[in-house]
């Protein structure tokens, strides 16, 4: 009760737990989305525009997928609308689309909602 | 009083096993058949160790029946019973089914072909049945409500589960109590197999909630069998080890009935996230131990509570928390929920509930 002001623990969901169970079983595909990811970082872009994500085929799954791992590579993700430049969605449709791949390969379909 | 006319009720089911609730609820009833001088047997296509023979029969020794006879038949799952069943109609013998519902086979997927398959098998089989029963007796008006959805349109009562509570007040287990009773440790219980419907994994998450927002002195009891859906208890491990929880989440596996006493006599409160009922039984068991409950509303939960303990209207691990809490600080709020749940446990008493069996027995098969 008396945490009301302090940001609440969330725990991770079980989806999300069996879903990064899934993904560590790929370590490979892994490791280049880690590298695509400390290139953003090192282009100083930790912003993230995941209702953009949301939009392509297999979005919902893939945000979830992309927050995963940027939070794993990056600590906590800026999430914000409408703060993407060029760059940034040349870099985020290549992750989306690596993760397309791995949603592909681990055959998750995406019944998630937002 | 003897109410029988010396008519014979025979039981049947496509299993029967010590402790399970389908089993307990056949038992009772012919418990309560004896006692009111009907002729009771059970006849069961599977039939587990310990069990009196006096009582429980392989499917293959049914006796013929006929016209007088009352076939009571268990529906909880897929069997290869209808043709008996449709045989005894044949020759003018009674049918009632105990319809206890199915859980919906996609729970299973991915964790049990097997049990998916069964499950598929009981629904088609229950639509299949419908021109069968004389009369249903459902455990709850949700599965009334599930029948009339399959195009049942016999005569349906509600008739809740026959609940020995007597048995109740047996010893429990003392080890269990030692270890655990103590007044400083909230414990936090759910009994109930290990089953993928009962959704154990939004349990350990509000658990999760509850233990780093409010509580660190707390632990979860899983009290329950997990055969036939290992891997899913595995996964379960493995979250809770995620969450860095695996030393407070407590998974026992089956127990005996004195170690279930035990868990029941430590327990401050039963939490239920469970997203298939029937009935839901353990609810009823935490109200007789004077327990405060916290369960999701959904399927027969809320009837079963019958506007006692407290429901959450969702699964948030947070919203679960933060009526743990509240109950634990809360002492009005306790005495309130637990005053309303002893209420409403008078209503599954044994006498109440087997007196309810014998009357709608009596005035389905005049």
């Amino acid at each position: 009760m008396e945490q009301t002001n302090k940001q609440k623990y969330q725990p991770e969901s079980y989806e999300e737990f069996l879903l990064g169970e899934k993904i560590t079983d790929l370590p490979e595909r892994i490791v280049q989305l880690r590298m695509q990811v400390k290139l953003l970082e090192q282009q100083n872009m930790v912003v993230m525009d995941f209702s953009t994500a949301s939009s392509v085929p297999g979005g919902c799954l893939i945000k979830k997928l992309m927050k995963k791992i940027l939070t794993a590579t990056m600590g906590p993700v800026i999430q914000q609308q409408n703060a993407v430049n060029l760059a940034q969605q040349s870099c985020l449709n290549q992750i989306v689309r690596e993760l397309e791949e791995i949603e592909r390969r681990i055959g998750t379909g995406n019944t998630e909602n937002n | 009083m003897d109410r029988s006319d010396n008519r014979r009720i025979l039981q049947l089911l496509p299993s029967i096993t010590r402790g399970d609730a389908v089993s307990n609820d056949a038992m009772e009833i012919h418990r309560t058949l004896v006692r009111a001088g009907f002729e009771s047997h059970i006849y069961a296509e599977y039939i587990g160790t310990g069990l009196d023979p006096q009582v429980v029969s392989p499917v293959g020794n049914l006796p013929e029946v006929g016209k007088g006879d009352v076939i009571l038949f268990h529906l909880s799952t897929g069997s290869h019973l209808q043709e008996i069943l449709r045989g005894a109609k044949a020759q003018g013998c009674k049918i009632l089914f105990r319809y206890h519902n199915i859980t919906p086979p996609e729970f299973y997927r991915g964790y049990n072909p097997f049990l998916e398959k069964k499950c598929e098998d009981g629904l088609w089989e229950t639509e299949q049945m419908r021109d069968i029963p004389d009369a249903v007796l459902a455990v709850s008006d949700y599965n009334r409500q599930d029948l009339v959805r399959m195009g049942y349109i016999c005569p349906m009562e509600i008739v809740s589960i026959l609940i020995p509570f007597a048995d109740y007040e047996k010893t429990p287990q003392k080890e269990i109590l030692e270890r655990y009773q103590n007044g400083d440790t909230v414990n936090l219980l759910f009994t109930g197999r290990v089953a993928p419907n009962k959704k154990i994994e939004h349990l350990i998450a509000a658990f999760a909630a509850y233990y780093y927002n409010y509580n660190t002195n707390t632990r979860l009891f899983l009290v329950g069998n997990d055969a036939g859906t290992e891997q899913y208890r595995k996964n379960l491990q493995a979250y809770a080890a995620h969450l860095e929880l695996q030393e407070k989440v407590i998974f026992t596996g089956h127990t005996t009935f004195p170690e279930l006493l035990a868990y029941y006599r430590c327990a401050d409160i039963f939490l239920c996230m469970s997203e298939h009922e029937g009935f839901c039984i353990p609810l009823v068991e935490a109200m007789y131990f004077d327990i405060p409950v916290v369960a999701l509303d959904a399927a027969a939960v809320g009837e079963t509570l019958g506007g006692a303990g407290v429901l959450l209207p969702d699964s948030r691990p947070e919203e679960a928390a933060g009526e743990i809490v509240a109950l634990e600080e809360d002492e009005e709020l306790r005495n309130r929920v637990l005053e309303g749940q002893r209420q409403r446990w008078k209503q599954f008493g044994q006498e109440k509930t087997s007196g309810r069996f014998l009357e709608v027995l009596e005035r389905l098969t005049q």
